[in-house]
């Protein structure tokens, strides 16, 4: 049992290693963008500082391609980003802050 | 989807998994998912999941139901096939190791920590069932099985690091006895344990993006013995029941190209693979390498080609090519 959790531990450190390798390939403006133009959405506790529209980009893509805020009404955005927000484990502040981007740039 | 695999009549099948979401308050929604497929002669309607959820505030998040394992992050993120860009799952998480759905209660969110972010999910169930009937499969966690064996409940979760936007590394466990209650393996204990990782990076240098999965799983059933009297046909066999399987997937697609017809193009390659049966007597150590290419018609429509190297260890070769659509709507 101790073997097996220590191989999960190198395992986890393993692949934390490459994720942190693979930033090698980050689109540098997306960078420079995060890290100094914070916009109106920006919440207090949204990590790394993002909008709206980081956030929406950022956890979406982590699992599937995004699709245009012009493809669903307001009410239902509401309700497919608190449906996201159970698998994507993103905040309040932070579903908040995507929906307000998406029912504002249709 | 279009199978055609070494050793096995070539078929066609589809499916059609309607998603149910009613927000009853803003705090309040019930989820729901349905698998229908023709099957034989007729149709197979299966209930997928169905939750009820509730937003306790910002971070916290409950749920009581049947609901996707959180310890398992494949079939909670990336398992529908408009997701999923391959035609087929991989076998060490999907058929293998760890639970695919879970019905009991959980808790769940996420909450940032400085410039990084942390994401959790814990959750009770009913837990598996152990294999004990069957020498080829003594040993083995069943996860299929919803109602539960005995008065002992599973508790899992999973917690998520994200340390910056775009990658994410996790660790996930359930713990159980998964022995039926009043025979020799009612106190029989059993974790697995799960690690990944998801990396999605949007390059300039590559001109597109790429996205990278990896999850490796690890169960371990504590040392019991299988038929120790012998009436069933194997025993006595002593085990100790370790199983362990995973992938790891990459995908490029050119976003940043110009041409539509190549921006759409999605090249993939998947490793995966599942240790044996613990008995040693069942299905051998399975290593497949997938080599895809998407084509994608909207951001939720994709057509998809693969063919899979999949060499059962000691068996003949089942390599098979696939063909699928899948649209998410």
């Amino acid at each position: 049992m101790i073997r097996m959790l220590s191989r999960s531990l190198l395992a986890a450190f393993l692949m934390l290693f490459i994720s942190t390798s693979l930033n090698l390939f980050a689109d540098p403006k997306a960078k420079q963008r995060t890290a100094t133009e914070p916009s109106d959405t920006v919440s207090s506790d949204s990590y790394m500082g993002l909008t709206g529209e980081e956030l929406w980009s950022n956890n979406c893509l982590r699992c599937h391609n995004i699709r245009p805020p012009t493809m669903y009404g307001n009410a239902q955005w509401d309700m497919i980003v608190h449906h996201m927000r159970l698998r994507a484990n993103i905040t309040g502040q932070e579903q908040r802050a995507i929906v307000e981007f998406l029912k504002s740039s249709k | 989807m279009y199978e055609q695999r070494n050793g096995q009549v070539s078929t066609f099948s589809a499916s059609f998994n309607p998603i149910f979401l009613w927000e009853l308050t803003p705090k309040i929604l019930f989820d729901s998912r349905l698998e229908i497929e023709p099957s034989g002669g007729g149709t197979n309607v299966n209930l997928v999941n169905a939750q009820i959820s509730y937003l306790l505030n910002d971070y916290v998040v409950l749920g009581v139901g049947e609901f996707f394992s959180p310890s398992n992050v494949f079939v909670e993120r990336f398992e529908p096939q408009w997701i999923n860009r391959l035609p087929d799952r991989p076998i060490g998480v999907y058929h293998g190791v760890l639970p695919n759905i879970s019905v009991g209660a959980q808790v769940r969110g996420g909450f940032p920590i400085g410039p990084t972010r942390v994401d959790y999910a814990f959750y009770v169930s009913n837990g598996p069932t152990l294999s004990t009937f069957d020498a080829r499969t003594a040993g083995t966690l069943d996860f299929n099985s919803y109602t539960d064996n005995n008065d002992n409940k599973a508790v899992g979760g999973r917690v998520g690091f994200l340390p910056v936007p775009g990658v994410e590394v996790g660790y996930g466990f359930e713990t159980s006895k998964p022995g039926f209650q009043g025979t020799a393996f009612a106190d029989v204990q059993a974790l697995v344990q799960s690690v990944d990782l998801e990396v999605t990076r949007n390059s300039d240098l590559l001109k597109g993006r790429i996205n990278l999965f990896a999850q490796y799983a690890w169960s371990h059933v504590d040392h019991a013995v299988y038929d120790p009297d012998g009436s069933l046909g194997f025993g006595p066999l002593p085990l100790t029941a370790k199983r362990d399987g995973g992938y790891a997937e990459i995908a490029y697609r050119p976003t940043k190209l110009d041409i539509d017809l190549l921006r759409n193009l999605e090249l993939i390659f998947r490793w995966d693979h599942l240790s044996p049966d613990p008995s040693g007597l069942g299905d051998p150590s399975e290593t497949r390498w997938t080599l895809g290419l998407d084509y994608w018609l909207s951001p939720s429509t994709v057509v998809k080609a693969a063919y899979e190297w999949d060499k059962p260890n000691g068996e003949r070769n089942r390599n098979a090519l696939f063909f699928q659509t899948a649209i998410g709507f």
